[in-house]
């Protein structure tokens, strides 16, 4: 064989190596927005499926109790049955609470309303125990990543991608370690490549 | 005729599931567990087998290794190997047998059908240990050889091995003799002079002794007395080419926070021949081989050697090699793995005015399909630049590329 069609064969080779790398290499998807600082203790929380609420209705023992909001997103209370809660903040929750017990039970009802215990994170890709966990009040992506068993070897850990929300609401974010998470948020930890 | 296998177009890039473990401690890219691809093997009481199966093809533009002229050829490679392990909380026993088999497409002269069969174990005594290795091989000259002869055929031979250590290891203090036994037997060539003036014995008597300054750190003395004796005397050109020498060294076992390790060392050594128109060989002894984890991603290891290698070249004694290399592995994802070596060396031909200068680079990729398929690719150059008065004309630039698919049990 001569050195010129050895060489065109070597060279064809060479670029059957290079040529799936380049093929591989994927258009970048869009920049995630930065998170707005909104913690779910703030007035602005709002309520989802697995959030459990403490309702007291003043005077009235029998109407107030501890209640979960429904895979629906409902809240089911004495007298008032079926109540929408998800996507309410707890002001609007007491409000829609008053709407209802007033005036065809109560005259003046009084009504408080608390979030007794959040619905959970869900934490996936490069951490040792990915799942879903319960959610404390305050927490940081670092402290979603420590209750997961901590990042794995080939973890990226200056950033997070987290999918928050429902449905048309859903926004997707790209959160640093010291970020607030907030209960329902799906923190995916991405694996890095160098 | 062998018909080439085909070179695959796409290598697909997908992750496998779950991560592995994350210790890094003393482990290389290349050597870090991967439970969702590391081959499990097959239990057989207590004792565990390892197999596998290696095919590949190589296309070689220069396959006599010359400096002009060249012819390249295709080759189909087969390398299985098979070992069998022990599972004993104490002691050790592997028995194993691998091969290498060339077969070459247009100049079929040049297959090769290189095997080993061999034998190590470790005898776990109290305070000590007792370690030995036994083999023997038939194995073929690469034509890179500064000894190859041209023959119609490549130069085969046989090697026995044989190794015993012992290891007495009271507190920080480690007390290590050994002794490596080597016998090697050329054969005969079509179209080449005889080659049974090389076979030849070496025998090697060596004492280590260590100072653990950390758990994982230790500082260490070490001489070794050598003895190369030639079956014939006087070889077919006319030279006594039986050696001795010795080397001291002194060293140390680095272990930096883990993420760095390996082993320096440097002394004296000294080598004579039985010939007296050959002068003694004295000089510095030294060498290195250290692994970086830059990051947990990829490793960098460098190894630093200078020896003294055996020749039969007319008039000439020995070569004196120093070489460094620099190796690169990176994790690019847990199933595929990159590679880039390179490594330079100075042979210095004693004796005669020949220097050579010797180049050897390559890159590629391992593709971990499942626990029992991989497959590798890579492109290779080996170089050698001569010059002086004797420098023989036996300059070469290879280029080769390489892919396989190994299967394991």
């Amino acid at each position: 064989m001569t050195t010129h069609a050895s060489t065109h064969r070597l060279l064809l080779a060479l670029l059957s190596l290079v040529l799936p790398f380049l093929l591989a290499a994927q258009v970048p998807a869009a920049e995630p927005e930065a998170a707005p600082p909104v913690r779910a203790e703030d007035p602005g929380y709002r309520l989802a499926a697995g959030d459990k609420v403490r309702i007291t209705v003043y005077g009235h023992e029998d109407l107030s109790g501890e209640f979960e909001v429904d895979g629906g997103g409902r809240l089911s209370l004495p007298l008032v049955r079926d109540l929408d809660a998800a996507g309410l903040t707890v002001p609007e929750l007491q409000d829609a609470i008053i709407a209802k017990l007033q005036p065809d039970y109560l005259k003046f009802p009084q009504v408080s309303a608390e979030v007794l215990s959040y619905r959970p994170f869900y934490i996936i890709g490069e951490v040792q125990s990915p799942g879903s966990y319960p959610y404390v009040n305050g927490m940081t992506v670092i402290n979603a990543v420590a209750m997961a068993g901590g990042y794995t070897y080939r973890a990226k850990k200056k950033s997070a991608r987290v999918v928050r929300g429902a449905g048309e609401e859903q926004r997707k974010l790209e959160l640093p370690p010291d970020a607030t998470v907030m209960p329902g948020d799906v923190i995916e930890i991405r694996e890095r490549f160098f | 005729m062998i018909r080439p296998i085909a070179v695959l177009v796409c290598l697909p890039l997908v992750a496998v599931g779950a991560p592995a473990t994350d210790s890094t401690v003393h482990q290389t890219v290349l050597t870090r567990p991967r439970p969702e691809t590391d081959p499990q093997g097959m239990r057989l009481g207590a004792f565990e087998l390892n197999a596998a199966l290696s095919t590949g093809y190589l296309l070689d533009d220069n396959i006599f290794a010359t400096d002009t002229d060249e012819v390249d050829d295709d080759i189909l490679l087969v390398k299985p190997e098979a070992v069998l392990a022990s599972g004993w909380s104490r002691h050790a026993l592997r028995v194993g047998a691998e091969a290498l088999i060339g077969r070459y497409r247009d100049i079929d002269s040049e297959d090769y059908d290189d095997y080993r069969v061999f034998t190590d174990g470790r005898l776990d005594l109290r305070g000590s240990k007792v370690s030995g290795a036994l083999s023997y091989a038939d194995l073929h000259e690469p034509r890179t050889s500064p000894d190859d002869e041209g023959g119609a055929e490549p130069t085969t031979y046989s090697l026995v091995a044989a190794d015993l250590a012992w290891l007495y290891q009271p507190g920080a203090l480690s007390i290590r003799p050994d002794v490596r036994f080597r016998s090697f037997s050329f054969d005969d060539q079509p179209l080449a002079p005889p080659q049974g003036d090389r076979d030849r014995d070496t025998l090697d008597f060596g004492l280590r002794v260590g100072y653990d300054i950390t758990p994982e750190s230790d500082l260490f003395i070490e001489g070794r007395v050598t003895q190369v004796d030639y079956d014939q005397k006087v070889d077919d050109d006319g030279f006594q080419r039986s050696s001795d020498g010795y080397e001291v060294i002194g060293g140390s076992t680095l272990d930096l926070g883990g993420k760095t390790f390996g082993e320096v060392y440097a002394g004296y050594r000294s080598w004579s021949f039985e010939d007296s128109r050959f002068e003694d060989i004295d000089g510095l002894a030294f060498g290195a081989d250290l692994a970086w984890n830059v990051t947990g991603l990829t490793t960098l290891t460098v190894s630093v050697s200078s020896t003294i290698e055996s020749t039969t070249i007319v008039d000439a004694s020995g070569i004196q090699r120093t070489a460094i290399g620099l190796d690169v592995d990176h994790e690019l994802r847990r199933n595929l793995l990159l590679y880039v070596r390179a490594a330079r060396a100075n042979e210095d031909f004693q004796g005669i005015d020949r220097d050579d200068e010797l180049f050897d680079g390559s890159f590629g990729a391992r593709y971990l399909m499942n626990r029992h398929f991989y497959i590798q690719a890579g492109v290779t150059q080996e170089k050698r630049d001569t010059s002086g008065a004797e420098s023989n004309d036996q300059a070469y630039d290879i280029h080769r590329f390489e892919i396989s698919l190994q299967g394991n049990l």
